[in-house]
Order: C-alpha cells, then sequence, then structure tokens
C-alpha cells in the first residue's frame, strides 16, 4: 500500500513539474504574441511589479515593470513600426515549487514604415520566472544578440507590404 | 507520465545542439552526439562518421566569420522503445558569411535517432533533406549593415 | 494526494497538449512538403477556414482541400510555413482552441517572387476516436510583404527539393 502510494506521489511530482514548463512556455508565448499585437495592458501582465530587464547584452537595462513597460511601449508602441519577434528552443528548468529559469533562441523581424527599413537578428534569451498566486510570472528577462542588421527598403524597389495589422497613422 | 518526460528531454537535447551550434560552443555541442554518431546533411551531402570527425566538420564550417542562426521547429518525437527514439524537425537556417560578405537563407526538414545512454538522451543520427536554400551577395543591398554580432569583428 | 482519477486526467491533458502541437506541426510538414494526402487527415470532416482576415472562408474537407491544392500544387511556388507560440485551451475532454503565431516565407520561382507573411492563428480542435483534428482554423495577418527576386542580382537558389518535379500534384 505504502508502494502505491510512493508511486502516485511521485507520479504527481511529475505530473505537476510538466505542467509548470507548459505553462511557463504558454506565458512566453503570451509575452511575444502581447509585443507583437501592440496590447500593452495584457503584456504588463506577464511581468511581476519587481521585474528586471536586460536586452542587447545589458545595453537596455530596466528595473520595474513600469519602466520595462514604459520602454518597450517607446519603441514599439506606434503603428509606423511593424513587429514579429519569435521564440524558439525552450529549454525550461523548474528550480523550486516557486521559481523556474529559461532559456529561448530568439528571431525577430521590425519593418519601421517611416525611416523605411527592416532591421533583423537572432538572440539568445536567458529569463527567470516566479509563480505567483498560482500563476508563472517573468521576474527577469535579458538577451544577448547573436547578431543584427538593417538595410534601407527602397533598396529593393518592388518590397510592398500588401497587408498590415496596424494602419499607419494620418500624416 | 514517463513518455511526455522523455520527449521533452529529447526536445531540450535538439535546442541545446542549436544553441551550442550557433554559440560556437563545440564542447558542449559534442556532447549532444554518442560517440559513434553519424551524420548526412543536406541529403548526404556532408556525411561522416563519428563524433570528431563531425565537430570538426562543424567547428571549421562554423569559425568566427560565420554568424549563424539555427532555429528547429515543429518536433513530432516518437519513442521507439524504452532508450530509442526519432525525431522529425523543421529548420529554418540564416547564415551571413562575413569574408565571402554573402547570406545564405534555408529550409530543411530533419530526420534524427536518439538513444538513452546512463540517463541520457544523444544524438545518434543526424541529417536533413533541404526544401531550399537561396544565397544572395550582401553587396547588392548597399546599406545593409550589420548592427550587432555576438563575436566581434573577425581576423583579417 | 490526488486520488488515481484526478491524476489520470491531468496526465491526459498533458498528453493532449502534446498530441494537438504534433497535428499542427504534421500540418505544417505536409504543406511545405506537398504531401496533400496526408495533409487531409488532419481536418475533421466539417472543417471550416477562414484564412487572410476572413477572405477565404471556406466549409467542408471538400471545399478546404481544393483551396489548398489550387495554391500550393505548383512546385514553383514552395518556401515555408511555421507555426511557434502554442496557447492550447481545453474546452472539453474532447474539445481546445489554440493560438499560434506563424512565419511564412514563400518564393515563386516563375514569377520571381518573394512573399513573407507573419500572423497569427487561431484554431479549433476536436478528438474524434482518441485522434485530434483541426475542426476550425484562420489566420490574421502581422504584415505580408512581397518583393521581385531580381531587386537583388546575386540572389540563386542552392537547392530545391521541387526542382526536378514537373508532373503536377
Amino acid at each position: 500500500m505504502a508502494d502505491v502510494e510512493s508511486r502516485i506521489k511521485r507520479l504527481e511530482e511529475l505530473e505537476a513539474r510538466r505542467a509548470d514548463i507548459e505553462a511557463i512556455k504558454a506565458l512566453k508565448h503570451r509575452y511575444f504574441r502581447y509585443v507583437d499585437c501592440k496590447q500593452w495592458d495584457e503584456l504588463a501582465e506577464c511581468f511581476t511589479g519587481d521585474a528586471r530587464s536586460s536586452y542587447s547584452g545589458g545595453k537596455h537595462s530596466f528595473e520595474g515593470r513600469d519602466a520595462i513597460m514604459a520602454f518597450l511601449k517607446d519603441g514599439l508602441g506606434t503603428n509606423t513600426r511593424i513587429s514579429m519577434h519569435q521564440g524558439h528552443h525552450p529549454e525550461i528548468e523548474i528550480t523550486g515549487d516557486t521559481t523556474a529559469t529559461g532559456v529561448w533562441a530568439l528571431q525577430d523581424v521590425v519593418i519601421d514604415r517611416q525611416f523605411n527599413v527592416t532591421i533583423r537578428g537572432a538572440a539568445i534569451y536567458r529569463d527567470e520566472y516566479v509563480k505567483v498566486d498560482g500563476e508563472w510570472k517573468i521576474k527577469f528577462t535579458g538577451y544577448e544578440r547573436l547578431y543584427e542588421e538593417m538595410w534601407n527598403r527602397a533598396e529593393s524597389q518592388s518590397l510592398t507590404i500588401t497587408q498590415s495589422m496596424f494602419a499607419m497613422p494620418e500624416a | 507520465m514517463a513518455d511526455l518526460a522523455e520527449i521533452e528531454a529529447i526536445k531540450r537535447l535538439k535546442y541545446k545542439y542549436f544553441r551550442c551550434l550557433d554559440c560556437k560552443q563545440w564542447d558542449d555541442l559534442g556532447q549532444c552526439f554518442t560517440e559513434d554518431a553519424v551524420t548526412s546533411y543536406s541529403g548526404g551531402k556532408y556525411a561522416f562518421e563519428g563524433r570528431d570527425t563531425i565537430m570538426g566538420f562543424l567547428a571549421k564550417g562554423l569559425g568566427t566569420h560565420m554568424i549563424s542562426m539555427h532555429h528547429g521547429h515543429h518536433p513530432e518525437i516518437e519513442l521507439t522503445g524504452e532508450t530509442t527514439a526519432t525525431g522529425i524537425w523543421a529548420l529554418q537556417d540564416y547564415v551571413i558569411d562575413l569574408k565571402h560578405n554573402t547570406t545564405l537563407m534555408g529550409a530543411a526538414f530533419y530526420r534524427d535517432e536518439y538513444v538513452k545512454i546512463n540517463g541520457e538522451w544523444k544524438i545518434k543520427y543526424t541529417g536533413y533533406e533541404r526544401t531550399f536554400e537561396e544565397i544572395s551577395s550582401r553587396a547588392d543591398t548597399p546599406s545593409l549593415k550589420l548592427l550587432q554580432q555576438m563575436f566581434g569583428k573577425p581576423e583579417e | 494526494m490526488a486520488n488515481l482519477e484526478e491524476l489520470d486526467a491531468r496526465i491526459g491533458r498533458l498528453e493532449d497538449i502534446e498530441a494537438i502541437k504534433r497535428l499542427k506541426y504534421k500540418y505544417f510538414r505536409c504543406l511545405d512538403t506537398k504531401a496533400l494526402d496526408e495533409l487531409a487527415e488532419c481536418f475533421t470532416e466539417d472543417v471550416a477556414t477562414s484564412y487572410s482576415e476572413g477572405h477565404y472562408t471556406l466549409q467542408g474537407i471538400y471545399a478546404v482541400m481544393k483551396f489548398i491544392k489550387r495554391g500550393m500544387a505548383r512546385y514553383e511556388f514552395f518556401g515555408v510555413h511555421q507555426g511557434h507560440h502554442p496557447e492550447i485551451e481545453f474546452t472539453s475532454d474532447i474539445a481546445a482552441t489554440g493560438i499560434w503565431e506563424m512565419l511564412a516565407y514563400m518564393i515563386d520561382t516563375k514569377e520571381d517572387k518573394c512573399m513573407l507573411i507573419g500572423a497569427f492563428y487561431h484554431d479549433e480542435y476536436v478528438k474524434v476516436n482518441g485522434e485530434w483534428k483541426i475542426k476550425s482554423t484562420g489566420y490574421n495577418r502581422i504584415f505580408e510583404e512581397n518583393w521581385q527576386r531580381g531587386d537583388v542580382p546575386s540572389l540563386e537558389l542552392k537547392a530545391n527539393r521541387f526542382a526536378s518535379l514537373t508532373e503536377p500534384l
């Protein structure tokens, strides 16, 4: 009987761990969707109040959710910028009942319709997560660039945006 | 339940493979393979046997004048036994060659075989077949410029 | 401690998440390798689609496969459709929804054009005889752009899975 109980307990632990890993992946997936859909209130919910960020190897470092959100909104809050941020290869480690780390591979494309440039690149994210009241949140997020490149879209004469989720603002 | 944990562990192995490849962490990358691993990249164009030979090829092909991004998607992992598995992955790769000033972009489907040795999954066989691969001179886009790169300026 | 039934149900749900991801991965693989018969296996008979913000609204597997075949059967038109960031929610033991972010890069060697698309898929899935299937699927684009490959004179295809194929699908 004790053997059956301990097996159930072990299965429970395994299940809880897998459920946490899936929940953390879903958190980061939402983060990317809210960034690209410019849903700033929902994006703020992904962070703890005291979250920290360190984008581009520390070039853009911020403390506190408000400061992080101000930076992101400043960069992508305008309809002149279309972005696609995609995170791959999640290596999630559960470090405690309410703590975890994650490594992700980022690919991003930003089209700036005001300056008519495309910026694209790849990076490696290293995150820390905490579970607050049963929900996972981002406590720290930072990335180091593999590369980032930029080019003037006018050099591809036929390049045309045929569809966009965000209408260009009135001139 | 145990199956799900194994599938996740195999995904993690492949994610580590791609990360170490792009970060040029050759020792860690070597750990992903069995000693007798076999590769068959680009439909057999680059076929190697043995971990040391494979690592030699990868390290030589991706020196610091090469910036590479290899992303693997859509893992279809099948457990074929307690210590064996197969995997299909969709690859997207983007490689900047600073010496020849070219950009390469491509996609492929990987078919892998994995074995579990002393509790750890390793790559026993890996190969891919290209959907497409294209290459262009970066000079064709005069404004194209690198803003950042992980490995700094390559040696002249 | 949970009873066995509850634990079984929770583990089953995790397995279903993995199975739904596998279904969508198969969908993208079949699309890109033009394995259209295998692609049809991903759908229910009464599948509904709403591609490109509803521009292409179709009902039933016959209509949907006809549309996909018309778009994808040409060997000169190929590329990658990648689905990322799955957010899978269950509405019952046999029904679920999924949001995916898609990147698609397509090459048309006949028109000498390229296109790049970023979009969000919104799917519904049902479990039929133990197997998950796509009941409805559609996407809204973040953006879509296209350009002539000739704009980059040196751009050259070095490998092409479909280069030697000429018989139409």
